[in-house]
């Protein structure tokens, strides 16, 4: 029977599936920033005490956690204490040689940049590496676009939607990502994308360029925005492209952007 | 008014506290509380609560406005339409169907959310949530986990929110 198939709450159903997959389909449009905008400016208080709470509660709640492996720990840290002040000497030596590779990486100091230190208020919920949020915005002089980098010129993403007194960082592991990198040891180029999450590929490198498993990615200064020098990460594994031209490479980033607190844009 | 307050509240604690006391398979609160009230009072009478946690996690999730409210809807329909023919015949076990609901619920909310995020990708170009098979039953255990927590408080809340706006306040509530 055809009214009762569409009874009148199928039909109210229906309708509201429709408006909700139309809405999702404008969505990119933008029409909905500035209500996203009003609602960040009237949460941002409740926002950021209940990350930084939860954050501590969970940071004590991990200490409980590890204390039945402490007495392990302190044991095995001992014998490997042991051995590291053996090493201490040889390692000494290897300083000055250090110094010198540092230099030649050409990795970008902090002091040049001008840098806006924001606090992580809020990240990604599927805990996919995809985005953070921190308490700096447009009344602190933020653009979309600005590179954003952890301690020591660690990259860590691009700022990517700006509201009053807060902003959206996409991290480098998004799959929206693109950065122009190159190879430190060897000099090949690439680009830097986020794999949904999962980690990071340096991509386009064609066959006639050298990559080696161990060798540090940094960007390459090419593209508006993005200084060189900016440290990516480690290449852990190398292999042909899907259409076998490039090469390719997952690059393992230094730190885990999950776990950061702190950031800096860096805003010239 | 006071119930998108408690929503916004909710909201906001879900996605800051949860995201740092659960290292994978993200309970959601929402989610949980909209299972246990549709599987109690059907559909009809919790679709505008859908909307509301549906509107407020789009929003805090930086999701596009939309996606939530879609799944939210959807697991309202589906737990409503199960429960409408397995929770009464087996009321003596309504705390064990409430759980399969839950169970049965989260995967129909990351399918919905996947589902919207794929249209999303066909005019932004960018996939906002990815469906990871390896997450749900995390998801799924941590869900029940949470529902065990709330049940009490969520029969409280029940009263307070819905049971009462039937006589007044939350039934004038305009989505």
């Amino acid at each position: 029977m055809p009214d009762k198939l569409f009874s009148p709450k199928l039909i109210k159903f229906f309708a509201m599936i429709s408006i909700c997959l139309s809405l999702v389909f404008l969505n990119p449009k933008g029409l909905f920033d500035p209500v996203r905008k009003i609602f960040f400016e009237i949460i941002y208080p409740i926002q950021k005490t209940f990350y930084l709470a939860s954050k501590s509660i969970s940071g004590a709640f991990g200490f409980l956690g590890s204390i039945s492996e402490l007495k392990l720990e302190n044991s095995k840290l001992i014998k490997e204490n042991n051995i590291l002040s053996a090493e201490i000497a040889g390692l000494r030596s290897q300083q000055k040689e250090n110094e010198s590779l540092r230099q030649q990486l050409n990795l970008a100091p902090r002091e040049k940049f001008n840098l806006e230190a924001g606090l992580v208020i809020g990240q990604d919920p599927q805990r996919l590496e995809s985005w953070l949020m921190i308490d700096k915005g447009a009344a602190d002089g933020i653009n979309a676009g600005m590179p954003v980098i952890a301690y020591e010129g660690i990259l860590v993403g691009k700022i990517s939607e700006v509201y009053d007194g807060n902003s959206k960082i996409t991290l480098l592991s998004d799959s929206s990502s693109i950065v122009n990198a190159v190879d430190l040891e060897t000099g090949a180029k690439g680009v830097v994308r986020g794999e949904y999450g999962l980690g990071t590929v340096i991509d386009m490198i064609p066959q006639t360029e050298i990559i080696s498993e161990g060798d540090t990615v940094a960007t390459s200064g090419l593209g508006s925005g993005m200084p060189k020098g900016l440290l990516i990460g480690k290449i852990v594994e190398t292999r042909l492209s899907d259409d076998k031209l490039f090469q390719q490479a997952t690059v393992a980033p230094r730190i885990k952007y999950s776990k950061l607190d702190m950031v800096f844009v860096i805003k010239n | 008014m006071m119930f998108l307050a408690f929503a916004i509240l909710l909201g906001v604690f879900q996605t800051t506290v949860m995201g740092n006391l659960f290292s994978s398979g993200i309970p959601n609160l929402l989610l949980v509380m909209i299972i246990f009230w549709t599987a109690e009072m059907r559909f009809e009478n919790t679709w505008k609560q859908a909307v509301f946690f549906g509107t407020v996690l789009d929003i805090l999730q930086l999701m596009p406005v939309g996606s939530n409210i879609f799944a939210m809807l959807m697991v309202a329909f589906v737990v409503s339409s199960i429960a409408k023919r397995f929770l009464v015949a087996h009321g003596g076990y309504k705390i064990v169907m409430i759980a399969i609901l839950t169970a049965l619920g989260t995967i129909c909310y990351d399918s919905s959310l996947f589902m919207a995020s794929k249209i999303s990708e066909l005019t932004s170009g960018v996939s906002s949530f990815l469906f990871a098979p390896g997450e749900i039953l995390a998801k799924i255990l941590n869900n029940l986990l949470v529902f065990a927590l709330i049940y009490i408080p969520l029969k409280k809340i029940e009263h307070f929110f819905i049971l009462k706006g039937k006589s007044g306040e939350f039934a004038n509530v305009k989505v």
